[in-house]
Formats: C-alpha cells, sequence, structure tokens
C-alpha cells in the first residue's frame, strides 16, 4: 500500500501542538523551579540561623551571668565557660568572643586570634542582659542573656530575611 | 498497516518521563539528605535533654535517696557515673543517647544550705499539745524577737497531731499519706498541706573532730578556751556552771546520756563567742532547771547535731528560755519546759508539750552547713552533633 508523507499543514499543527505541550510542561516546571528555589533559600538560610543560634547559646548556657561581658553596645559577647571541673574546682576556658566581621560572617574567637566562622549572611547581631524587664548594663544583676540574629541573604535574585531571638537562662550561675 | 506507520509520541513521552525522573531523582536525593541532617540534629537534641533529665534524675536521688524517681520513655540509654570529690562534694556524669547522637553533661554538686527550715519538723510524727504559739522572729534584725513573723512552719513526713490552745503562725505540712489533725481547733494562721517530702540527711561527725584525744567527762564547772574537744559526756546538778566560748566544737561521744543539766547548774554560752558552740552528740540530752544559757541569744550560737543512727532524745524541761537549733535524723524531741525556745527543732519525732513558746529564727535559713541538699556549684556539657 502505497503510503503518503505529511503535508507541512499538518507538520506545522504537530509541531504546534507539541510547542504548546513542552511550553506547558516547562512553564509548570519552571514555576515550580521557582518556588522551589524560593524554599530552599529561605531554608537554607532559616537552617543556617538556627544552627548559628544554637551553636551560640549551647556554648552560652554553660557560662555564669558573672562571666559574660557584652561589649559594642551589645553587638558582642565575651564570656568565659568551666574547661575542666572533675578536680573540684572550676577551671575556666578563657574569653570566647563572639562577634560580626566586615564580611557578614559570625566569628567565634577563642582563643585569641583563632578564628571560626558560624555563620553567613548576618545582617545584625543583639546581646542584652536581660533582669525580667529590662536590659541590665551589668550582667551580674541580671537573670538571662537575650540574643536576637539578624540574617539576609540574597538568592537567585531574592533577598531572604531571617530575624531569630533566644533567652538563655545560664547553666553556671549558682 | 500499522506496523509500517512511523510515530514520535512514545518517544516524546519516554524524554518526558526521563527529565521527570532526573528532576525528581534530584529533588529527592535533596530531600533525603536534609532529613537525613534534621533526624540526625534532632536526635543529638534528644541525647542532650536525655542526658540533663538524667542529671536531675540523679540530683534528686542523691537528695533523697530511698526515692527512684523511674525513668520515662524509651529507646535511649544512659550511662551514669558519680564520683566522690569530697565528703560534701559529687562529680555526676551522665551521657544520653539516642540512636547514634549523644551528649555527656558533668556537673559538681555540692551539699550546702540550711536544715534548719521549720519551726519544728519531725519526719514520724510532730505533736503540740502545751499552750504556747508557734512563730517566727529573725535575731539578724531583731535579736529580741520584739516583731512576730508567721513563718513559725511545722512539718512532718507522717502526721501532725494538735490539741490544747497552740496557735501556729505559720504552714503545717503533712507527708502526702499523713493526716492533720486538730482536736480543739487549733489555729493554723498558714497553709495546711500534704505534701511534706523532706529527707534528714545523717550527720555525720567532723574528721578533725573524730581525731581529738578523748578527755575526761564533766561533772563540775568547767570554761575550756575555744576549740575542739571530745569527752564523753557532760552532768550538771548542783551549781555548777560550764561555759563554752565560740567558736568550739565539741563532741560528746557517750551513747547514753550525754548532756544533763539539772538543778541550779547550768551551760553557759559565753557571750564573748566569735562563732558557735556546735555540739555533736550520739546521745540523749537532757535539759532541766537553768538548762542552756545562751548570753547573745542567738540561736546559731548554738547548734546540737545528733548522730545516732539508732534513736536518741533530747528534752527541754527547763524553766528559762533557750537559745539554739538542734538537728538528730533519729532524735525524739520532747519540749515541755516553761520558757520559750527560740531556734529550730528537727528530729525524728517532736513532742511538744510545754507552756513557752515556739519561735523560729529565720535567720536558720540562712546557714551554711553540709546537712543541706546536694546543689548544682559548676556544669559543663558537650554535644556531639
Amino acid at each position: 500500500m502505497t503510503q503518503r508523507a505529511f503535508t507541512i499543514v499538518e507538520l506545522m499543527v504537530a509541531a504546534a501542538i507539541f510547542l504548546f505541550i513542552v511550553g506547558g510542561i516547562y512553564g509548570i516546571m519552571n514555576a515550580g523551579r521557582s518556588l522551589y528555589d524560593a524554599d530552599m533559600g529561605r531554608l537554607d538560610l532559616q537552617s543556617s540561623a538556627r544552627r548559628a543560634l544554637d551553636s551560640l547559646t549551647a556554648e552560652l548556657r554553660q557560662t555564669s551571668m558573672r562571666n559574660i561581658s557584652i561589649l559594642d553596645d551589645g553587638a558582642e559577647i565575651r564570656f568565659e565557660v568551666p574547661a575542666n571541673i572533675t578536680s573540684g574546682t572550676v577551671v575556666y576556658s578563657g574569653p570566647i568572643w563572639y562577634y560580626v566581621n566586615a564580611d557578614a560572617q559570625l566569628v567565634r574567637e577563642h582563643p585569641a586570634d583563632s578564628l571560626k566562622v558560624v555563620a553567613q549572611y548576618m545582617d545584625s547581631l543583639e546581646f542584652c542582659c536581660w533582669n525580667g524587664t529590662a536590659c541590665a548594663g551589668n550582667c551580674s544583676s541580671a537573670d538571662s542573656v537575650i540574643v536576637r540574629m539578624g540574617f539576609n541573604r540574597t538568592y537567585k535574585q531574592r533577598t531572604y530575611l531571617f530575624n531569630v531571638t533566644e533567652n538563655v537562662v545560664v547553666r553556671n550561675d549558682f | 498497516m500499522i506496523s509500517n506507520k512511523r510515530g514520535s509520541a512514545l518517544i516524546i513521552v519516554y524524554m518526558v518521563i526521563a527529565v521527570l525522573t532526573i528532576l525528581g531523582t534530584g529533588i529527592m536525593s535533596r530531600e533525603l539528605s536534609e532529613i537525613s541532617n534534621t533526624r540526625r540534629y534532632s536526635d543529638a537534641v534528644r541525647a542532650f535533654w536525655f542526658a540533663e533529665a538524667g542529671i536531675y534524675k540523679e540530683l534528686y536521688e542523691l537528695n533523697y535517696p530511698s526515692t527512684d524517681v523511674g525513668w520515662p520513655g524509651s529507646g535511649e540509654v544512659r550511662d551514669v557515673a558519680i564520683t566522690n570529690i569530697s565528703s560534701s562534694t559529687k562529680m555526676i556524669n551522665v551521657t544520653g543517647y539516642f540512636d547514634n547522637s549523644s551528649a555527656t553533661i558533668s556537673v559538681l554538686a555540692a551539699k550546702s544550705g540550711s536544715p534548719f527550715n521549720f519551726a519544728a519538723f519531725g519526719n514520724t510524727s510532730l505533736s503540740i499539745s502545751g499552750q504556747g504559739n508557734v512563730s517566727s522572729y529573725n535575731s539578724t534584725s531583731d535579736p529580741s524577737g520584739t516583731v512576730r513573723l508567721s513563718n513559725g512552719d511545722i512539718g512532718t513526713n507522717g502526721d501532725i497531731t494538735m490539741s490544747g490552745q497552740a496557735f501556729v503562725y505559720g504552714d503545717a505540712a503533712t507527708g502526702p499519706d499523713g493526716e492533720f489533725e486538730d482536736e480543739d481547733n487549733d489555729y493554723i494562721s498558714g497553709n495546711v498541706t500534704q505534701d511534706s517530702d523532706v529527707y534528714l540527711t545523717a550527720v555525720t561527725v567532723p574528721s578533725e573532730l573524730e581525731n581529738v584525744t578523748l578527755g575526761n567527762s564533766v561533772s563540775a564547772s568547767w570554761s575550756p578556751a575555744a576549740g575542739n574537744y571530745r569527752i564523753p559526756s557532760i552532768s550538771l546538778a548542783g551549781q555548777n556552771t560550764v561555759t563554752l566560748t565560740g567558736p568550739t566544737n565539741l563532741y560528746l561521744t557517750s551513747t547514753g546520756t550525754a548532756l544533763a543539766v539539772s538543778g541550779q547548774a547550768e551551760i553557759v554560752i559565753s557571750n564573748s563567742s566569735t562563732g558557735p558552740v556546735t555540739i555533736y552528740t550520739p546521745g540523749d540530752i537532757s535539759l532541766a532547771g537553768q538548762g542552756i544559757t545562751n548570753e547573745a541569744v542567738t540561736p546559731s550560737k548554738l547548734l546540737i547535731y545528733g548522730t545516732s543512727t539508732d534513736s536518741q532524745t533530747f528534752a527541754c524541761a527547763g524553766q528559762g528560755d533557750f537559745y539554739g537549733a538542734y538537728y538528730a535524723p533519729n532524735g525524739d524531741i520532747r519540749l515541755s519546759g516553761q520558757g520559750d525556745l527560740f531556734g529550730s527543732f528537727i528530729g525524728d519525732t517532736v513532742a511538744i508539750s510545754g507552756q513557752g513558746n515556739i519561735r523560729y529564727d529565720e535567720s536558720l535559713k540562712t546557714l551554711n552547713t553540709t546537712l543541706g541538699t546536694y546543689s548544682i556549684i559548676a556544669w559543663k556539657d558537650s554535644r556531639n552533633f
């Protein structure tokens, strides 16, 4: 049996339908990818923020209110934690310093000049020795330390902001 | 014929499926990684809280040795190590596990605080049948006790029986299964609760006192200088006087009558004391007549600790006022005198039948001794993220 080839019109219609379908799929996938990227950007930032906060507070909670100094109008904190208690007396670690550097990184410095980047995209960092009603000038007379972190990240042309706050009750304030 | 037809639909479908599969695999791989990270973090946090819960469980059981608070939850494993640092300090190490995560917390726990937190407390029972009131004052701010305060708490892990005309300016606490019997509608100004669970820590004689050379019993007038003394007993009658000047630690070793005062005899706690007179004894104490005169009228200047692991008595039936604090986990306390009693009385049983008032000295609550409870003095933790 003799077969006839497709006419140009048939091919064009088929190509148009194919392009329409592929375009639709691409549109849907692109929208999905955009949403995915947005969620990933937000999730990455939030995850990073929480890890940074957790890392800082896990260490901070081991200090005592007597061993905390808040510097630079609340933007930096220095404290000591027990390094060794096995002898029955507390041997302290020496100062541990948290601050934000010029590259918007949260930095932990301990011992002096030994730096570790704890988090990126830091927009703000604030510490406050809380006495129940206000920030106390002297941490020794306060009950807890409030830590506020602000993050700002631009990812794939989107800007994400995230703030976390924790009120840390220190464990060595006996 | 169909077999001779060529088409592209199947190929397109395969391509779309392939693309979607690649995309889906990528997304799934990332999600699985996220889930794994989140789970690891979650496990680490749980391990840490298990360790912290373990610390407080061990601490509670140190303070209440007869109590097993149990361990709710399942799947977790705890490693616990308790090391004696000194007679009053322990190190507690607890490692909490959850799946492959672990966290270790080490704390130093030291005994501190005061055992004198009640006007009167009897581990087994407490009864009041006299006419005297129970109230409080603070010898630091009001040495003569002019102001009557309402923190003259009484308590027991068992039952409280009240009769007579006594008034209690404070709270009354019985044990969880205890009863509060108030036969004559006596007065409790504060709350009556049924939740007392106080553990009376055993008293240990300080080693430096144990090692003092044993002297002779005293039955005549005696005025030793401040210092440490170990003698079997003091028994005074007639007009003999023993004058003790603090700081003095006196260990009366007799398990019979270790301290007895009667007639016109008396024991004087000198006003020139610069520290407390602390008496340790496993024996009985009987104070009648003049009893003990505390010239400073400050209860914290006379502390009497009962060390018996069996039983001992503290009987105060004198005419004069008594200023001091008595603590004996196995002591039967009998207060039947006419004078007022300023201080605190903690024992196994307490029976108050005298006419005098009980005045709890609130400043005793801030006394720092090794008979208090273990509390954390240093904390160190590590997490394995």
